[in-house]
């Protein structure tokens, strides 16, 4: 009996052994499967969130460039307002304005300067009287339809002192564009003040036209931006008697000065002279170089004599600019460096080759020059890039040329 | 006696006063005249005056009205319009990069020049952009040009195996007829292009189109100077081109590939002829010249022709209508130089690194072209592109002139 009892106590206790046994090694097995799941389905997740992380990092990074590029283009309009809203208030009341002083580069001058003082003109419809231009090189004529009042900054000052503080303002800006008032913009507003004779004079600076168009020339902005802010104009030359340097009939006006669309080597040097040598060949060339210490581009200077004639006897620092806007509209065409007096010769009705071997620092120049001269409708302007010459075979740099038998620069 | 006397007095005092009252109802009269007269003058001047200022201010109003109209019709032009066909486009686009359902991608009908500047660097940039893959993408062009889409569309059709040459030169000569050169909208003949493709290359299944109408209202604005160069540099991709396989049959190490065409860019005139002969003929004494000349009339623009000149080849008898552009591509392609009419393959010899130069006399309608390729070349590191005014060379005279002191020279071309 007892061992039938122990048989069945012993047999229960198994049974609830096993059974007890049984499940903690079920929930064992379970909770082990389970935090294998666990492991791998979070790692399944781990691998679907750092895929999307992935994915997002395009987006955001478009977004980013997106944010900068949004945020440029505010400060770019930005910028636009403020100089707008600074032209309104230049040009506001009835006190004279000065236009100026300018005392960048010509090409600058020609191209951008004049025709925006144009527009503000036209826009603003203020009285020719009230402004009072204020330049260098007596160029006068290219203010003609805008005011007859003209002062020229050597009136005031001397070429040397003109040279050194321009040089100075130069420096200290880092840059030779006027985007700021200098001392000597100071100096000379301070001075035409005085010759005008009234207290109050505001200052239409060239700082405005550069700070407006900066956003153009860095693409941020289209070429109708500069066509609505700007009037282009044909240019009349200045009366100014050249008998004195007794100029052929006929001649191809040239004036090639070392830039960084062509600089100063031996190779451009040999290239330009075989280049004055062949158009002389068929005409007369005058020769602009000025031989005046007035910005950091030297002129070029070739060999005269025979067909080629200098106009250097009548170019002084107070007249230069407007004798050579006169020699430049008697001539038959204009060839010169891609910049300053090349964009002037179009807008006088003459032909105008300009040329370069490096176009990187002209590129929105040309866009902005090429598509203005076809609807000016003056002379054409053709660039001519003396790179391209090199593998036609058309560049004549002969050893003989390269070894040193070239004018040597001022 | 003394009733009388009184009587009389009495009258003249009365008549006295009478007279005087008259006088003075007469001066009063008059004065109230004169006074009324003045007050009518100022009345009238005041009048006349309110008149001319109001005129004047209805002047000044209507010109700032006018200003103000003209300002918002430009500002709709050349601002709000530009963008929002820019929206459009975009939509467009990226409506069809969605779903898993193949895009055609064209077809191509119109310019070789706005194709590799323009439509290749744009597909480039959409695929980048919208995330498609390329293996949706089935571009269609003419003239074997599938090497051009290799990294962009998946798979080519050649629209000449579809259509034949003449069929396809008519029917472009009708569309264009019937509206531009450029693709603005999808005509008739792309339809019809689209239906065959679906046809024989997708299982009668209709693709999705991307045609390249949405390139050119993109890029419109920026041709006509509405948009920035930052704006078209944003809808770009550049990337240099690979050199097609296959030999150059039998072409020296050193040549020159020479295309020069009529267009806007070069008119045919005996001048330009002369010019260009006198170009040519200084490249073909440095070395060989091979002129791309098609012989094929699949547009409107015809070749030049050099014959006669020494040392000038010409490519016309390798060249089939299918395989036209891409025999020329690597003829560009192993060149030393390419030189020719300023447009068309002059934009792609410098992404297959050929240094170029392109040609012209009359740059009106290359102004917008030639300030995008060169941002675009920088980009992509291409070769040399430079361009010659045959004004200024023919101005200048620098042909004949050069090229006879040119034989003195000490140095060859490399």
């Amino acid at each position: 009996m007892n061992s039938l009892a122990w048989q069945r106590f012993d047999t229960l206790a198994r049974q609830t052994k096993r059974r007890l046994f049984a499940g903690t090694r079920r929930s064992i097995k379970i909770a082990s499967r389970r935090t294998r799941d666990a492991a791998v389905r979070s790692a399944g997740l781990l691998r679907k969130a750092a895929r999307r992380l992935r994915g997002l990092r395009k987006p955001l990074v478009r977004c980013r460039y997106r944010a900068l590029r949004v945020h440029e283009q505010w400060s770019t309009y930005r910028e636009e307002w403020r100089v707008e809203r600074e032209v309104e208030r230049v040009v506001s009341g009835t006190a004279p304005i000065i236009v100026g002083p300018w005392l960048s580069e010509v090409g600058y001058e020609v191209l951008y300067w004049v025709p925006f003082v144009r527009w503000v003109k036209a826009a603003f419809r203020i009285d020719p009287e009230r402004l009072f231009v204020v330049s260098r090189g007596g160029v006068g004529s290219w203010y003609a339809d805008i005011t007859s009042n003209y002062a020229d900054i050597f009136d005031e000052i001397g070429l040397a002192e003109f040279s050194a503080r321009n040089t100075d303002r130069s420096d200290r800006e880092g840059t030779n564009k006027q985007f700021g008032l200098s001392d000597l913009d100071r100096m000379l507003v301070d001075r035409i003040r005085m010759r005008i004779g009234s207290g109050d004079v505001r200052v239409l600076h060239p700082s405005l036209m550069y700070r407006l168009f900066k956003s153009f020339w860095s693409g941020h902005r289209p070429l109708g931006f500069l066509d609505s802010h700007t009037r282009h104009a044909r240019l009349v030359a200045p009366a100014i008697d050249l008998r004195a340097l007794a100029l052929p009939d006929e001649y191809v006006a040239v004036k090639f000065y070392a830039a960084r669309s062509l600089p100063d080597t031996l190779v451009n040097r040999a290239l330009l002279r075989k280049l004055v040598e062949a158009i002389a060949e068929r005409w007369s060339v005058v020769l602009l170089d000025t031989g005046l210490d007035l910005d950091d581009h030297a002129d070029y200077t070739f060999q005269h004599g025979g067909r080629i004639v200098t106009a250097r006897a009548l170019l002084d620092a107070r007249t230069n600019l407007g004798v050579q806007t006169r020699i430049i509209a008697g001539a038959r065409a204009f060839v010169g460096t891609c910049g300053s007096l090349a964009w002037l010769a179009p807008m006088l009705g003459v032909d105008s080759t300009a040329v370069f071997t490096d176009a990187r620092f002209l590129h929105s120049h040309l866009h902005a020059a090429r598509r203005l001269f076809h609807v000016l409708g003056g002379g054409r302007f053709s660039p001519l890039d003396l790179s391209a010459l090199d593998p036609l075979g058309l560049t004549l740099t002969s050893r003989q040329v390269v070894s040193g038998q070239v004018q040597p620069l001022p | 006696m003394n009733v009388l006397a009184v009587a009389v007095n009495v009258a003249g005092v009365a008549a006295n006063r009478v007279g005087r009252l008259g006088r003075h109802v007469v001066k009063r009269m008059q004065r109230l005249g004169r006074s009324g007269r003045k007050g009518l003058a100022s009345a009238v001047r005041a009048g006349r005056r309110a008149a001319t200022e109001t005129r004047a201010l209805s002047l000044r109003f209507h010109r700032a009205a006018t200003r103000a109209r003209k300002h918002t019709a430009r500002f709709r032009e050349h601002a709000v319009e530009p963008w929002l066909e820019q929206r459009r486009v975009e939509r467009q686009l990226a409506a069809l990069a969605r779903g898993r359902e193949p895009i055609l991608v064209g077809p191509w009908l119109s310019e070789v020049g706005y194709e590799v500047l323009y439509w290749r660097p744009f597909l480039t940039w959409m695929v980048d952009r919208y995330g498609i893959s390329p293996d949706r993408l089935v571009a269609v062009s003419r003239g074997g040009v599938g090497h051009w889409y290799r990294g962009i569309a998946g798979r080519y059709v050649e629209l000449l195996d579809l259509v034949g040459a003449e069929e396809f030169a008519a029917r472009n000569v009708a569309r264009r007829a019937g509206g531009d050169q450029k693709q603005l909208s999808p005509g008739e003949f792309d339809a019809d292009i689209v239906e065959r493709i679906a046809a024989r290359h997708l299982n009668g299944r209709p693709p999705r189109l991307c045609h390249p109408s949405l390139m050119f209202r993109l890029f419109r604005r920026f041709w006509f100077g509405d948009r920035s160069l930052d704006f078209f540099l944003q809808h770009m991709r550049f990337e240099r081109m690979v050199s097609p396989a296959g030999d150059l049959q039998g072409l020296p190490p050193r040549f020159a590939a020479v295309k020069f065409y009529t267009g806007p860019a070069i008119p045919d005139t005996p001048d330009r002829r002369r010019v260009l002969r006198e170009l040519v003929s200084r490249v073909a004494d440095e070395m060989l010249v091979v002129v791309l000349d098609t012989g094929l009339s699949l547009d409107d623009h015809r070749d030049f022709l050099f014959e006669g000149t020494p040392n000038v080849i010409r490519l016309r008898e390798r060249l089939t209508p299918a395989t036209n552009l891409a025999a020329q591509t690597r003829v560009i392609a192993g060149a030393s130089l390419f030189l020719g009419t300023c447009g068309g393959l002059a934009w792609l010899a410098p992404m297959l690194g050929t240094p170029t130069i392109g040609v012209y006399a009359d740059d009106r309608f290359l102004v917008p072209h030639l300030f995008a390729a060169k941002h675009a070349y920088r980009l992509m590191d291409a070769a040399l592109f430079t361009t010659i005014d045959l004004a200024a060379v023919d101005t200048l005279d620098l042909v004949p002139e050069l090229a006879s002191a040119a034989t003195h020279r000490g140095r060859t071309v490399q």
